[in-house]
């Protein structure tokens, strides 16, 4: 009997594929063209701008990730169903109307400027609204309006009525469940808001700006600023405004329920409610993408325990992830640990506080005689990395058959003397209670043991008896090993990454980043490795879940090459002296 | 009334002149009970190839898959790899579900039940899998090696702390569970012979993951077991228990309550334990007599046994031809009380009656509504393909398939109105009509028989 093959990684692919297809190969690559702002009226709540789309649709038109979908066989499939029959037949009766296909119809709309305002309405929740639609290639703009309205005409019927004018202009009153749409049209703009009064205003701002337009508003041109205005993507929310209106940004919670989401975002959310705006923006350009985010407020400017998740904005931020081989990615992030614990209560939902007793009292078993908040934390300095890179298996005759990377974790020290011996007392006694565990199930255990390496010293755990075989267990991929150079101590999960950190930390890091507070980074490539390497383990747990081996190799083969062609994201947090930003940059080959 | 008359009768060759021809009703049950379930196109090549073809394909070993041989050692190897037990139950359903030879599995299951070995305290997915190995091998083999063998397994040692048997200080945990799980049933020892017989057992321990024999902790010297005096090692024990007349009759109770009916009369346990003494533990010629008796197509046989929660599973599974996510299904068999490698206590799954409670009645429901959607558990081959495939030009065609091939008896005519009055009424897709017929076949109470 014929089966139908299963779309396992059809989903994933198909997302990477799509964020992809929409970057990939695009360029703006053009003179700064002036912000829509101008042509919008003030006091607007929330404003997006979207410009110069036609190379991106071009290029993801032509892109080899669009082809590669086209070809495969989930859409070849999707080609043979009724539904997509539906669709190529509106899209028929669409292009025949305008006189253009949909292509051109979407190059012609996007490829030059939109942008929408919205604006709080006196009596409702609902906000009034402004679009502005500026055609990049004005006589397709023209044939365009002269075919779309009354084709607009003939489907909305007595839904659409045009007796009404505005300064001689006549206009296309939209009527919908909502409320209506007013639409008036001149030259290369369309202009369409939801009230006259908001339209007037609007179209006074075409052309030879008459009145105060939102580029003139305070926390637009704060945000101006600081982001910039020639983005191909520009939003901006009042967030005062916002907040004001939502009796003080209650919507925002005081205190989190996670300790680590606190860690995490708590000082995030204490900008944003103190933000007098929120920008965001996105470039892309032939090889990468950036999407930036910026909150108006100063972040320093707020109580003690909030200070705790901000560095000094003229100081340098967390440190660049170490410049190791084979680096998966990792992550640095600035936090005042000890103040942050000691704020726990102000910071944190009491209902989780008691989880802070039972951590402790489970701690003491580890670093007996010593009080977590008071005598550990103060031993740590302000930035922590985390890490995943490529390993090599030197501790075994063999390898294991899942590969893992190697982990670590490097910890800034405040007081490097007082911390070496209270750190290395809780590797061993951590080893220690894994050797137990060990014992209990019948696994080989560790054996403390210590190396020289570059004037280093670096503790370690190795097996007993070296383990042999090409396939073995898992556990196989740990070997735990500590170190300590200068203010930093590492602790890793592989000996051969402690010492490729240890040379890292003693070779002195040239690089000067920008002032981050968080800093991520992503590689794909060493992670298509690490993938590829256990594409067994991958195989099988597609199989397990009902693919059949053929489907599982070629499911992952997919996944494989949309990875391939991807390079690295990034994510970043920086503290300006008037405001927080957020990074997210994303690259390809 | 029973067909049986004397002992012997037991294993009486079917005959098509005596007990009628060979139909598809005789291979759907032979295929349920010796495997778990079966397709419509393997239930209608064993009908076509008879009775004596069919016995002999499930005792000969048999070629496996493209399919099999490639996913087969990836999913062992995960298993070994990740060291989580979880990946080789998926294995073993693996096997279960897709092997060529499902007689081999069933006898797996069969064995692992009697030897119950638990992960729990093994902690070693390598050992529990070399167990279930040592298991397959043997499984329609010999049992005199296969009990011989599980004496020196790992997984069984550290399983009844072999270690801490000794010369000054036996530990009776084997010996005993030797005697009354594995080879005799309670009843045919006593205290003493288990205490003797640890000591034949002391020194036979673990070390490097491999069996030993610690030469310095074995009692070599004379013991007294079922009345006999020697210097008895521990395959001299094993040799005993296998002379010990208990033994075939205990072997024969388990073949008969697993294959055949769950409560063998006296007469039938003698008759199969005389042939198993016969043919000295040799599991293929006993089950080929078993398997081709006319006693086992029996109407008092068929549709006498509760399904266990593997057969329902993946009996199903196999007779609707699903894609099956096996660790969705490894899930839900350890909820419905049969968790491959974690069997409850050292007696392993009492079964029976005892699969079905109110609430394990409820969860065998709901598995038929979530196999017949094809959510959690993966799809099934889509009814209205199967409608197309096999030409069916009314409802009664489809009744009657699915009732032929998830059903171990024929239904009663009100029942079988109750299907065609459900096919009448509902107003949906063809493809959903027929899930739906599927689910109501799956929730009546004959489906929860073999």
């Amino acid at each position: 009997m014929i089966r139908q093959p299963r779309t396992r990684y059809f989903g994933m692919s198909t997302f990477v594929l799509a964020l992809a297809c929409v970057t990939t190969y695009s360029s703006v690559g053009l003179a700064e063209t002036p912000s829509l702002a101008k042509r919008i009226p003030s006091d607007a709540i929330f404003y997006a701008e979207i410009k110069n789309l036609s190379d991106v649709i071009d290029r993801v038109r032509e892109s080899s990730l669009t082809k590669m979908v086209l070809d495969s066989p989930q859409y070849q499939e999707y080609v043979q169903s009724p539904d997509y029959q539906k669709f190529n037949a509106g899209r028929e009766i669409a292009e025949t109307q305008l006189g253009m296909d949909i292509w051109k119809a979407a190059k012609t709309i996007f490829g030059g400027q939109i942008a929408l305002g919205l604006y709080p309405h006196p009596n409702r929740d609902q906000p009034d609204a402004v679009l502005v639609l500026k055609f990049g290639d004005r006589a397709a703009g023209e044939q365009l309006k002269s075919r779309l309205e009354p084709f607009i005409k003939l489907l909305a019927g007595d839904q659409v009525d045009t007796s009404d004018s505005i300064d001689g202009r006549d206009i296309l009153t939209i009527k919908g469940p909502q409320g209506d749409l007013l639409v008036v049209s001149e030259g290369d703009w369309i202009v369409g808001a939801s009230n006259k009064e908001l339209l007037k205003r609007t179209i006074d701002l075409q052309g030879d700006a008459k009145g105060k337009s939102l580029a003139t508003d305070d926390a637009f041109q704060a945000m101006s600023k600081d982001l910039g205005t020639d983005h191909l993507v520009q939003a901006f929310v009042n967030t005062k405004a916002i907040v004001q209106a939502t009796n003080n940004g209650q919507f925002i919670p005081e205190k989190l329920d996670n300790a680590l989401a606190s860690l995490l975002f708590a000082g995030i959310m204490d900008v944003t409610r103190r933000s007098s705006y929120a920008g965001l923006s996105i470039d892309v350009n032939e090889q990468q993408f950036e999407v930036a985010t910026s909150l108006g407020a100063k972040p320093n400017d707020t109580n003690d325990a909030h200070k705790s998740f901000f560095s000094d904005p003229k100081g340098q931020g967390t440190p660049p992830i170490p410049a190791v081989e084979n680096l998966i990615g990792g992550f640095t992030i600035y936090r005042d640990y000890a103040k942050w614990y000691a704020s726990r209560e102000e910071l944190l939902d009491p209902d989780i506080l008691p989880g802070f007793d039972q951590f402790e009292t489970g701690l003491a078993n580890l670093l007996p005689g010593q009080d977590f908040g008071e005598d550990v934390l103060p031993l740590i300095g302000q930035n922590i990395t985390f890490l995943a890179a490529l390993q090599d298996y030197s501790h075994l005759d063999g390898e294991p058959g899942m590969k893992l990377p190697g982990f670590a974790l490097i910890i800034e020290l405040a007081k490097p003397k007082e911390a070496a011996d209270l750190f290395q007392l809780f590797f061993q006694t951590f080893a220690s209670i894994l050797n137990i565990q060990a014992g209990q199930q019948g696994r080989q255990p560790w054996v403390m043991s210590s190396e020289t390496y570059k004037d280093v010293q670096i503790a370690f755990g190795r097996y007993l008896k070296k383990p042999k075989g090409k396939d073995l267990p898992f556990i196989f991929n740990f070997m735990p090993a500590s170190a300590q150079v200068g203010d930093k101590y590492i602790i890793t999960s592989s000996r051969d990454l402690c010492r490729k950190l240890v040379d890292a930390e003693t070779s002195g890091d040239a690089r000067k980043p920008p002032n981050r507070n968080f800093n991520l980074e992503f590689y794909l490539d060493p992670f298509a490795d690490i993938l590829e390497a256990n594409q067994s383990v991958f195989h099988a747990r597609a199989i397990q879940e009902g693919d059949s081996p053929d489907e599982a190799k070629s499911n992952f083969g997919k996944l494989m090459e949309v990875l391939r062609m991807l390079n690295a994201v990034k994510l970043s947090t920086s503290v300006k002296t008037d405001a927080f930003q957020i990074r997210l940059q994303g690259s390809w080959k | 009334m029973s067909i049986l008359s004397k002992s012997t009768d037991v294993v009486r060759p079917f005959d098509p002149k005596r007990d009628g021809a060979w139909t598809r009703q005789h291979a759907t049950h032979l295929l349920w009970r010796a495997g778990f379930g079966a397709s419509f196109e393997q239930i209608q090549a064993s009908a076509t190839a008879g009775l004596e073809r069919s016995v002999e394909r499930l005792l000969t070993p048999q070629g496996e898959g493209d399919d099999f041989k490639v996913a087969e050692p990836l999913l062992r190897n995960t298993a070994h790899q990740t060291e989580n037990v979880a990946d080789l139950k998926v294995w073993w359903l693996y096997r279960m579900l897709n092997s060529t030879n499902p007689l081999v599995e069933k006898m797996s299951l069969l064995w692992h039940n009697q030897f119950a070995t638990s992960y729990s305290k093994v902690q070693s997915v390598d050992h529990m899998a070399d167990q279930n190995d040592l298991i397959r091998r043997h499984a329609v083999g010999s049992f005199r090696d296969l009990l011989h063998g599980m004496a020196r397994d790992v997984a069984m040692l550290i399983w009844l702390d072999s270690n801490s048997n000794r010369k000054r200080h036996a530990n009776e945990n084997f010996s005993r569970e030797v005697m009354e799980l594995f080879s005799l049933g309670e009843g045919n020892y006593t205290e003493e012979d288990i205490k003797q017989a640890a000591r034949a057992f002391t020194g036979w321990h673990v070390r490097d993951d491999k069996f030993w024999f610690n030469r310095i902790q074995h009692d070599f010297t004379e013991k007294t077991v079922f009345g006999k005096t020697g210097k008895f090692d521990g395959d001299e024990l094993i040799d005993l228990c296998l002379e010990h007349k208990a033994c075939p009759r205990f072997l024969a109770t388990k073949l008969l309550t697993t294959f055949v009916t769950p409560r063998p009369g006296t007469e039938v346990v003698d008759g199969l334990a005389s042939r198993i003494r016969t043919h000295d533990y040799d599991m293929t010629k006993v089950l080929r007599e078993l398997l081709r008796s006319a006693y086992f197509y029996s109407e008092e046989v068929q549709g006498s046994l509760i399904k266990s929660p593997l057969e329902l599973v993946l009996g199903s599974i196999r007779s609707l031809e699903g894609k099956a996510n096996l660790q969705s299904a490894a899930q839900l068999l350890a909820e419905l009380g049969q968790d491959v490698f974690e069997p409850p206590t050292v007696k392993g799954w009492e079964g029976g009656r005892l699969w079905v409670s109110s609430a394990t009645l409820l969860q065998r429901a709901n598995f038929a509504a979530e196999l017949t959607k094809g959510n959690d558990l993966g799809p099934i081959h889509d009814p209205s393909s199967t409608a197309e495939e096999l030409g069916w030009k009314n409802d009664e065609a489809a009744i009657q398939h699915y009732v032929s091939l998830l059903l171990a008896r024929e239904l009663a005519p009100a029942s079988l109105d109750q299907l065609r009055e459900f096919m009448h009424s509902v107003k949906a897709s063809r493809g959903n009509r027929l899930r739906g017929l599927i689910h109501l076949v799956m929730t009546m109470p004959e489906f929860q028989l073999v």
